[in-house]
């Protein structure tokens, strides 16, 4: 997995690249968990999907700690999902859960 | 033979090079000191040729001279008696006139000449007649004390006109001049003594009419010259350049000093030397030092030029000698200092360090000087405390450590013991078969089957997102609530909707649930499937194919209340199989971190040629296990295969 990110004045845009699973997961988890607790004003996680080929739960499980953070902050997004991945959503009923565009 | 590594070693030691610096240091020095010494040696050699020429050549002379102007004195004084008497003699009686008339002027005078031999005054012959025949007054110096006086000392006989000393002098007179007769053997007493004369010519006009003369042993000029002796093999001689003849040491030609020597049997006295000059003679450089005495003679000092200059190169060689042993004593103490001061220390250092190393952490190093290396001892102490006390700590800590260890181990006994072991074998409706590894002690995978009554069979596989002991907790109570909602026997639908309630309910770690269950009523094979967010098992119906189940969409347990699941139902027929699993078979990683997959899953599946749930569950996981290696695992691997066999 590859992992590009942008910082906006209150908004964080993570563009993620390859399999999103228990090897990328954690570090995803760490490097985002980071830009979060030292941008205090940040009110807006965005998750591009476009070069993502492959979630697994535990990348699910990530997203959904995300979420929960955000919830009290702002919102968080996850954008440009491929129809593949997007049926891995489905599957676990995060397409209910997660916000997407 | 010499070993070049030796001295390799040696320059690359702290020792060898600080030698070698100092030693280095003191070459440059002397070389600084030697060219300064070259420039001073043209300086020195001055200085020591002016000592030669002034302080000896001169100072000899000048002895010579005045010793000669004193007996010359002397001479003159007699010439004056002897110009009275002749004029008396020639203007009064002749008759009255005897030798003893100037005799006694003479004998006054003479007393005098402490250091002279004899004094005379003699006419030529036919000047005068004296009436007792005698032309000469002569005293003579037996003894310091005892003057013999008149014709009895020389006889009446005497001649002067055929002695050599009075031709000689005869022959060189000028009027108001004086001469020097040639060094001769004195007569009788004195044949054995070398004498020589000056006289002073008593003229009439300008015709010579006598000769009043001194005589002294020659040997006192000549003793005079021997005593110059500046170097060993130095040529010293006395040489009357008028008579040709000269006069010098035993040492050059090997003869006593009374011999006559023709000038040019003196082979470099023709090489026209000025006061101070240089000439070589018989392979040796001579510097030559030359002053006039007297009445033509000349003093030649000859000293051989490396004799000379002798003095200056032994004063060089003897400062080098000992420059060479002052940078010789500097090095080797040098060396003992630092053998003493930086060796030790270092030996001691790494024999400690080595011993240390060994496992002696006990061991204190005692050094006290130098400063430098007591800190390098006491960093190394402290070193070994804090070895010892890590140590100490890792020791304490794997205690620790074992002791969590073996409470996984009764956790994960615990975390077995709740899964099913009896296959059913005894119903002959389906075969079931499942298995659990989980990555590290503990796990968040499950699986569960049972009898919900007497037809309807209940089976479920399951994933606590995350690993280790939260998800092992974690499951143990999901694993219960299942159960304890199953014999409620509730329509699915409800169950479901309870059971995600139940998870949801004490859920404050963010966990949730995948999981995928399977109710079957073995009478009909009639099956109600259940998929909360779990990945789709596999199904082979029969004689078919695995393939992947199409399965609704519902949400994972754990994240909201309230929801509905919607529920599939279906029909197996006899020799359908459903292989459900976690995706820690897909996600297995190996040590060149690729996934097993999906793919190698299919195609592994559809290869193994039994339908038996055990053998199917051995083979995929002796092919992940020769996928994934030595590499550790990453996830929990789970299966569950159902195989329905008949419809009663």
């Amino acid at each position: 997995m590859n992992f590009e990110y942008a910082l906006n004045d209150n908004s964080l845009n993570v563009k993620l690249t390859g399999r999103v699973d228990v090897i990328s997961a954690p570090v995803l988890h760490e490097k985002v968990n980071f830009l979060l607790s030292s941008n205090e004003n940040l009110n807006k996680l965005i998750f591009d999907f476009s070069e993502v080929s492959y979630i697994s739960s535990m990348g699910l499980r990530i997203l959904l700690d995300f979420q929960k953070t955000m919830a009290q902050r702002g919102s968080m997004k996850v954008i440009n999902v491929s129809s593949d991945v997007f049926e891995i959503f489905k599957a676990t009923g995060f397409d209910n859960i997660l916000s997407f565009s | 033979m010499f070993d070049n590594r030796v001295l390799n070693r040696f320059f690359n030691t702290l020792k060898g090079r600080i030698v070698f610096i100092t030693i280095l240091f003191l070459f440059i020095l002397m070389l600084i000191l030697s060219l300064f010494s070259v420039a001073s040696f043209k300086y020195d050699k001055k200085i020591i040729v002016t000592t030669c020429d002034y302080t000896i050549t001169s100072f000899v002379a000048e002895k010579i001279n005045k010793d000669v102007q004193k007996h010359l004195t002397h001479a003159q004084t007699l010439s004056i008696i002897g110009d009275i008497f002749y004029h008396l003699y020639k203007t009064t009686d002749k008759n009255i006139f005897n030798t003893s008339t100037p005799l006694s002027a003479l004998l006054t005078t003479f007393k005098d000449y402490k250091d002279v031999y004899g004094a005379g005054i003699f006419f030529e012959p036919g000047v005068i007649a004296p009436n007792d025949g005698v032309n000469y007054v002569y005293a003579f110096r037996k003894s310091p004390n005892v003057v013999l006086a008149g014709e009895s000392v020389l006889g009446k006989k005497y001649n002067q006109s055929e002695r050599p000393w009075y031709k000689d002098i005869k022959r060189n007179l000028r009027k108001g001049g004086n001469a020097w007769a040639n060094p001769y053997k004195g007569l009788g007493q004195r044949s054995n003594t070398l004498m020589t004369s000056v006289g002073v010519g008593i003229y009439d006009g300008n015709k010579l009419v006598g000769i009043a003369m001194v005589d002294w042993d020659f040997s006192t000029i000549l003793n005079k010259v021997l005593e110059i002796k500046p170097t060993p093999n130095s040529l010293v001689m006395l040489a009357d350049i008028q008579q040709g003849t000269v006069m010098t040491s035993d040492a050059y030609f090997g003869d006593t000093v009374s011999r006559k020597i023709r000038l040019d049997e003196v082979s470099w006295y023709d090489m026209d030397l000025k006061n101070t000059d240089t000439f070589r003679y018989k392979n040796k450089t001579y510097i030559a030092f030359i002053k006039p005495v007297a009445n033509g003679k000349s003093l030649y000092v000859c000293v051989p030029e490396n004799e000379l200059l002798g003095f200056i190169i032994s004063q060089l060689v003897k400062m080098f000698i000992i420059l060479f042993s002052i940078s010789v004593l500097m090095s080797l103490s040098l060396f003992v200092v630092l053998k003493k001061n930086v060796n030790a220390p270092i030996d001691e250092l790494s024999k400690a360090a080595n011993e240390i190393g060994g496992g002696n952490l006990d061991l204190k190093v005692n050094i006290k000087t130098p400063l430098e290396f007591a800190r390098f001892a006491d960093v190394l102490n402290k070193m070994t405390d804090d070895i010892k006390k890590y140590i100490e700590n890792i020791a304490v800590f794997s205690r620790e450590k074992e002791k969590i260890e073996s409470e996984l181990n009764v956790a994960r006994q615990i975390q077995y013991s709740v899964l099913p072991d009896d296959t059913f074998s005894d119903v002959k409706e389906f075969d079931i078969y499942a298995s659990m590894d989980t990555a590290k002690e503990v796990g968040g995978d499950f699986y569960d089957y049972f009898f919900i009554d007497d037809k309807r069979f209940f089976f479920s596989i399951a994933d606590v997102s995350g690993k280790g002991v939260p998800a092992a907790l974690f499951m143990m109570t999901t694993k219960a609530l299942i159960k304890s909602i199953a014999d409620e026997k509730l329509p699915p639908d409800e169950f479901i909707k309870k059971v995600n309630k139940g998870v949801c309910a004490d859920n404050r770690q963010e966990f949730f649930v995948t999981a995928f269950m399977g109710i079957v009523d073995i009478t009909t094979g009639q099956i109600t499937f259940i998929n909360a967010g779990h990945n789709p098992p596999l199904v082979k119906k029969k004689s078919g194919k695995f393939a992947y189940l199409k399965l609704e969409a519902n949400l994972v347990l754990g994240i909201m209340n309230n929801i509905e699941y919607k529920i599939q139902k279906s029909k197996l027929d006899e020799g359908d199989i459903i292989f459900a699993y976690t995706d820690g078979i897909v996600e297995a990683i190996n040590n060149q971190g690729k996934l097993y997959g999906d793919e190698r899953l299919l195609n592994k599946i559809n290869s193994i040629k039994s339908d038996a749930p055990d053998v199917i569950v051995k083979e995929i996981k002796n092919d992940i296990k020769s996928f994934v290696q030595d590499a550790p695992p990453s996830d929990d691997v789970t299966m569950v295969v159902f195989k329905f066999n008949k419809t009663k």
